[in-house]
């Protein structure tokens, strides 16, 4: 792996809040860098195709947003509830937002 | 005697049979659970018979082992991870609400790789499931708990298939395993790990009974925006309970059907499976089928391309699990770290994996590199892919390229080659089935088919004309 994507791992475990050491990982991320990597030899069949993000390309079709039991019904089997809010700790850093 | 009630398909039992054997097959899942490690949560036979007695429908009788990523009302839906190791869902995804409907019961939600990331049933946070051909060896993944349920002694199982998760365990266990085609089968309370990819899917050891097990799991859920409309469902409902009801000829059902196999990939696999995959070819050339070779080279890109795409999918989906609404949770000093400590201690080893690369795979400046480049690759095998089955009716692939390892002989990023024929029709969103084709050294074996959208009852007809020919479906793990 190049030293730069190094780099770039460990900026992406801090981003999805996975930032242990990397030490454990760098071994298995080369052996998918490679796997990716064998793509490169498509790229001549490929480069002008659009990208294909869902299998049957069908339009979605959108239904209402309806407010239903389920918030309350999550909240049942969510614990540190608070008057209806989910309690977690303060982010520290960010300013206290006032009232105006 | 024990295995009575496997002598025939489920939808033959009688009423008297189906209370009879009830306890037969909850006794069986007991076993599997002490011996294999098949399940997660399995409910108390009081629940099962208070349960019974109030059901009602064509599958009143049928004890359903479901995977643990499938939701299920008040009863554990862990995804095999310590991440949701508390969680019980609010509400039953809609192919457990129809099941239950007609009468199934859950008998109890089964073990599997973790987030179904995985392919040997060894990821789980609950510890691997055991092969029941050869306990030293892995089932195949993930819905390993399923596959071994139904290959020791239980009649149907519900799966999810995202490269080959039902197919792949299937195959290592001896059983049928149906991948349906994108859209066919709601995936509303299915715990997404790539949306774009996976489905639920049916798990049976007699062809009549996947064929019925699919034609309830084919209900149209409007919940499910993907789901695919149009009179293919309807059609193909009809076929499914005409071969349901053993109304078909099964005879002629596969004369002039033409069969593609493509030999340079097929050699690939290990040569023992090589074998016995041309003579289940030979053996439907016998019966009537054209089998023919073709040049399918592109299907070489498919790994790579699944692997990004599945991992950039995981990364998004598993962002939701940061210990603040439910699931697990490490108390910290501050948001971040509680949200940190919770995703570190929460997920096991291989997710963690697959969310990094995914992050990578996603983020700016290797985007067009990876992830976008993948989604061409998409379409150019789903193109080519369309090609082929204009001109053949099926593909047929092994289901492996090896047989079962051993347990812990191969872990991580060295397993994905495993999937190299499973995660094809994953891209294109084809439907596709493994059948058993009979064994290499006490271990069973499957042949791959992948068939035309919406052609699973033409898969599930090819399962009923090889069944009792290339494999015997009241053959179980353990004799007796």
């Amino acid at each position: 792996m190049k030293e730069l994507d190094k780099k770039y791992i460990l900026k992406i475990m801090r981003l999805v809040m996975i930032e242990e050491d990397p030490g454990k990982y760098i071994e298995d991320i080369d052996k998918i860098l490679n796997l990716f990597n064998e793509l490169d030899s498509f790229e001549e069949n490929v480069k002008d195709l659009p990208p294909l993000y869902h299998p049957l390309e069908q339009p979605g079709m959108l239904r209402p947003d309806i407010i239903n039991q389920c918030k309350i019904e999550i909240n049942e089997v969510t614990t540190n509830i608070s008057d209806g809010y989910v309690s977690s700790p303060p982010i520290r850093g960010v300013k206290k937002f006032k009232e105006p | 005697m024990m295995r009575m009630y496997l002598d025939k398909p489920f939808v033959e039992w009688t009423t008297e049979e189906r209370e009879k054997y009830l306890m037969e097959q909850y006794k069986a899942m007991l076993e599997a659970e002490k011996r294999l490690n098949a399940f997660i949560t399995l409910r108390s036979v009081e629940e099962i018979e208070k349960e019974f007695h109030v059901a009602s429908g064509p599958l009143k009788g049928l004890l359903l082992p479901v995977k643990d990523n499938i939701s299920t009302k008040g009863i554990l839906t862990t995804c095999a991870s310590k991440m949701l190791s508390n969680y019980k869902p609010p509400y039953n995804a809609h192919v457990v609400d129809v099941l239950l409907r007609v009468g199934a019961v859950v008998v109890g939600k089964t073990n599997m790789d973790e987030f179904a990331m995985g392919n040997t049933g060894e990821t789980s946070f609950y510890g691997p499931t055991r092969n029941p051909w050869d306990i030293d060896r892995v089932p195949g993944g993930s819905s390993s708990g399923s596959a071994v349920a139904v290959a020791w002694r239980g009649l149907m199982a519900l799966g999810s298939d995202t490269g080959g998760s039902i197919r792949q365990p299937a195959g290592y266990t001896g059983i049928l395993g149906l991948k349906p085609t994108y859209g066919m089968v709601s995936r509303y309370g299915l715990v997404s790990y790539a949306e774009s990819l996976e489905q639920i899917g049916p798990l049976a050891r007699y062809s009549r009974d996947l064929a019925m097990l699919y034609y309830y799991l084919t209900e149209p859920d409007e919940r499910d925006i993907t789901m695919a409309n149009g009179v293919e469902r309807k059609m193909m409902r009809e076929k499914l309970m005409r071969i349901a009801m053993d109304e078909v000829d099964r005879q002629r059902a596969m004369e002039d059907t033409i069969i593609a196999y493509p030999s340079r990939l097929v050699d690939e696999a290990d040569e023992s499976i090589q074998n016995k995959f041309y003579d289940a070819l030979e053996f439907l050339r016998e019966l009537g089928c054209y089998i023919e070779d073709v040049d399918a080279d592109f299907l070489r890109a498919s790994l790579a391309a699944y692997y990004i795409i599945a991992m950039v999918e995981a990364s998004s989906n598993l962002a939701r699990y940061d210990g603040s609404n439910y699931g697990y949770r490490i108390d910290a000093y501050t948001y971040w770290d509680m949200v940190g400590r919770s995703r570190i201690d929460g997920f096991g080893e291989e997710v963690k994996r697959r969310i990094i690369m995914g992050g990578f795979a996603s983020s700016k400046g290797y985007e067009g590199r990876y992830y976008i480049r993948s989604l061409k690759v998409r379409r150019w095998i789903k193109n080519n892919l369309l090609n082929i089955l204009s001109r053949y009716r099926f593909l047929a692939l092994p289901t492996s390229p090896v047989m079962p390892p051993k347990l812990g002989e191969v872990a991580g990023p060295e397993g994905y080659v495993q999937d190299i024929y499973t995660v094809i029709p994953n891209l294109t969103g084809h439907p596709a089935i493994s059948i058993p084709i009979g064994f290499v050294e006490g271990l069973p074996l499957g042949i791959q088919f992948i068939g035309r959208y919406y052609d699973e009852p033409g898969l599930i007809l090819l399962a009923r004309v090889l069944e009792g020919k290339l494999y015997d479906p009241n053959n179980v793990p353990g004799g007796d």
